[in-house]
């Protein structure tokens, strides 16, 4: 049958290609923000806390979580895994024997940062809790930077200067993706050789046991601040969060504490990747009336010998589907290549602006069964819409007439 | 029992300007094993008697039953059943499917069967060779002569080995040499039990099967 119109199937798979490449383009971009990518291998049982909101009897004020707060809220919250901070600094650093001052990214944390986000060392490894606890100045760094740093030359057990302290490099890590917008940094260090927790300001992240725990840490923190608010009665805090990924996501740019309306958001992804399969397959479904058309006759006979309507439309469909799935894979390709050639617009949040770093796009993005099964998934909707009422109206074709035709 | 029965069967075709009579109050009994030729000038309806007959087209008006069964508003599923088993056609001009070979084209009724066990190919092999058309199983429809596609018509009609074939001027395209083989091997399914209802312009050949039904403009004369 390919063979019989090989103009046609070619314009079609091409026309299938290059709607599955828009929907995987849209699907993938959701995707990168929201799957578990190394080393953000946690993300989908991970909530966040970036902000909180301060109400005194003059004023409201939405600010970052300081470690005060941290400590007198969230610190010993019972029910997640573990409860992480991270706050973010840019800043020079410099070590001996090399003049130039580098710009890096810093992140300061603490070691449960390192059971949160599963990282590829190189060399070495993160630092210990017992270096968080007692502010010790080790540091993990990125593999470029030190190259950078060192200019090839051995980098681990060595030291870097930042603000003012020198830090010894327990472990050297791959260089991540900007797009692990959480656990990117190219250096990270325990918060407290910085400071005292106290003095910092940090955003937290909670490491739910499962993501079914969700809302009791939710309910856990509203606890948390009516427990502990009033001995504090000048001002009441109340935290912006924590939110899932997704919900982070739904919520950005918006200052409230209002839970973000998710059904809204996943009625609009739907809606797109909808609008996006249907205008398409609208198109298709011209070809396939055509090659249908083409085939009134053999379809006659087919039926004058037996075959029930119901094996006309599955035949049909299932000789499209082989179209629509050579049209998917090529899709599929496309798509990576559009993802990569298109990543600064189309993955790029606000703060990735001033990251050092690359935004490359993880091959664990793209190279997973579920993305193999949104193709499918996604070529078979477009097959059963493009060919779907054609199908049906060949199977209940008169059979006198149409093997005339 | 008469195997095929058929009352007061009327074919209208209707289109926006004219109204055409193709069949009218047409009666007919046929019993199991009856060879019949159905004659009469072009246009008269004797194709669209076959395809009544055969569950292509429903009648506007009448009864049509097979083996004492009413075909009116037959479920798909059971009409096509029908005509995988108990219908085999010959079509006035072939029919065949372009893109298959001859060995598939022969085997299209077996794919819709659900006899099991059954090895296709083999099958077609045997009928193919009945029709003595064994040589040419890969050949396409485009690449072989008028009296070849009429065996591969018949050994389609004939491999899932129908109670009745309905064969539409069989003889009509070819030499008379080929042709009166073709009609030996009519002769010899009929002499096997199955019944055959033979539209012809052939006096010759009419003569020799056992009734002869006349149409004229769509009115059984004889
Ligand atoms: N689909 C149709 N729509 C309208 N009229 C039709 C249709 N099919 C057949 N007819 C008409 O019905 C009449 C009978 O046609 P039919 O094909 O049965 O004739 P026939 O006896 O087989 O003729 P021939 O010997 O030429 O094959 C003809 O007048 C024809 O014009
Ligand atoms: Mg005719």
């Amino acid at each position: 049958m390919l063979k019989e119109d090989k103009v046609i199937s070619i314009i079609s798979i091409f026309g299938t290609a290059l709607a599955i490449t828009m929907i995987m383009v849209v699907i993938l971009s959701q995707r990168i923000k929201t799957t578990n990518i190394a080393p953000e291998i946690n993300r989908e049982r991970t909530m966040y806390i970036k902000w909180l909101k301060e109400e005194t009897s003059s004023s409201t004020n939405i600010i970052p979580v300081s470690g005060s707060e941290y400590k007198q809220f969230l610190q010993d919250l019972k029910t997640p895994e573990c409860v992480s901070l991270q706050s973010r600094q840019q800043a020079m650093v410099s070590v001996e024997n090399n003049p130039e001052n580098i710009k890096a990214d810093v992140m300061e944390t603490d070691s449960n940062f390192w059971i949160i986000n599963r990282f590829s060392f190189q060399e070495g490894k993160p630092f210990s809790k017992e270096d968080f606890q007692s502010g010790f100045p080790h540091a993990v760094i990125s593999k470029s930077l030190a190259q950078r740093l060192f200019n090839g030359n051995p980098a681990l057990g060595k030291e870097f200067s930042y603000k003012e302290r020198n830090y010894k490099i327990c472990g050297i890590v791959n260089d991540i993706s900007t797009l692990c917008d959480n656990a990117y940094a190219q250096i990270w260090l325990p918060c407290t050789a910085v400071e005292k927790i106290e003095d910092g300001e940090f955003s937290i992240t909670i490491l739910a046991k499962n993501k079914k725990d969700f809302s009791e840490i939710k309910k856990e923190v509203r606890e948390r601040e009516i427990r502990n608010n009033p001995e504090i009665d000048t001002k009441k805090i109340s935290f912006i969060g924590p939110y899932s990924r997704k919900e982070l996501l739904v919520k950005e740019g918006n200052m409230n504490n209002d839970d973000p309306n998710m059904k809204k958001d996943t009625i609009k992804h739907y809606l797109i990747i909808a609008i996006l399969l249907l205008i398409p397959a609208v198109n298709l479904s011209g070809f396939s009336l055509f090659k249908i058309i083409s085939r009134t006759s053999e379809i006659g006979i087919r039926k004058a010998f037996g075959a029930t309507q119901k094996s006309i439309l599955l035949q049909v469909l299932y000789e499209n589907l082989l179209t629509s799935l050579i049209g998917g894979i090529i899709g599929l390709i496309t798509s990576y290549w559009v993802a990569i050639a298109l990543k600064d617009r189309l993955f790029t949040f606000n703060i990735y602006d001033h990251f050092m770093g690359e935004n490359t796009i993880p091959v664990s993005a793209f190279l997973s069964p579920w993305v193999f099964f949104y193709v499918f998934l996604v070529c078979l909707a477009m097959n059963l819409l493009s060919s779907g009422i054609p199908a049906w109206k060949a199977s209940r074709l008169n059979i006198a007439d149409s093997i005339k035709q | 029992m008469p195997i095929i029965e058929l009352n007061n069967v009327h074919k209208i075709y209707r289109t926006k300007e004219i109204e055409t009579i193709a069949l009218e109050n047409v009666n007919l009994l046929v019993n199991r094993g009856e060879f019949l030729s159905v004659m009469g000038p072009s246009g008269c309806g004797k194709s669209t008697l076959l395809n009544i007959i055969g569950l292509l087209d429903a009648p506007s008006q009448g009864m049509v039953q097979l083996n004492g069964r009413d075909t009116s508003g037959l479920e798909d599923k059971t009409a096509a059943n029908f005509r995988n088993k108990t219908v085999g056609f010959i079509f006035q001009s072939f029919h065949l499917i372009p893109s298959l070979n001859v060995l598939d084209n022969v085997q299209i009724p077996l794919l819709y069967s659900s006899a099991r066990g059954i090895n296709r190919t083999s099958r077609a092999k045997e009928v193919l060779e009945k029709v003595g058309l064994s040589h040419r199983m890969k050949h396409f429809p485009t690449q072989l002569s008028g009296g070849q596609c009429q065996r591969v018509a018949i050994a389609r009609a004939i491999i899932a080995q129908p109670e009745i074939i309905l064969a539409d001027e069989p003889t009509g395209n070819l030499d008379s040499k080929t042709g009166m083989e073709i009609m030996e091997l009519l002769f010899g399914l009929n002499r096997e039990g199955t019944t055959v209802i033979m539209v012809t312009h052939d006096e010759h050949i009419a003569k020799q099967t056992q009734r002869i039904v006349r149409f004229f403009d769509g009115r059984q004369v004889e």
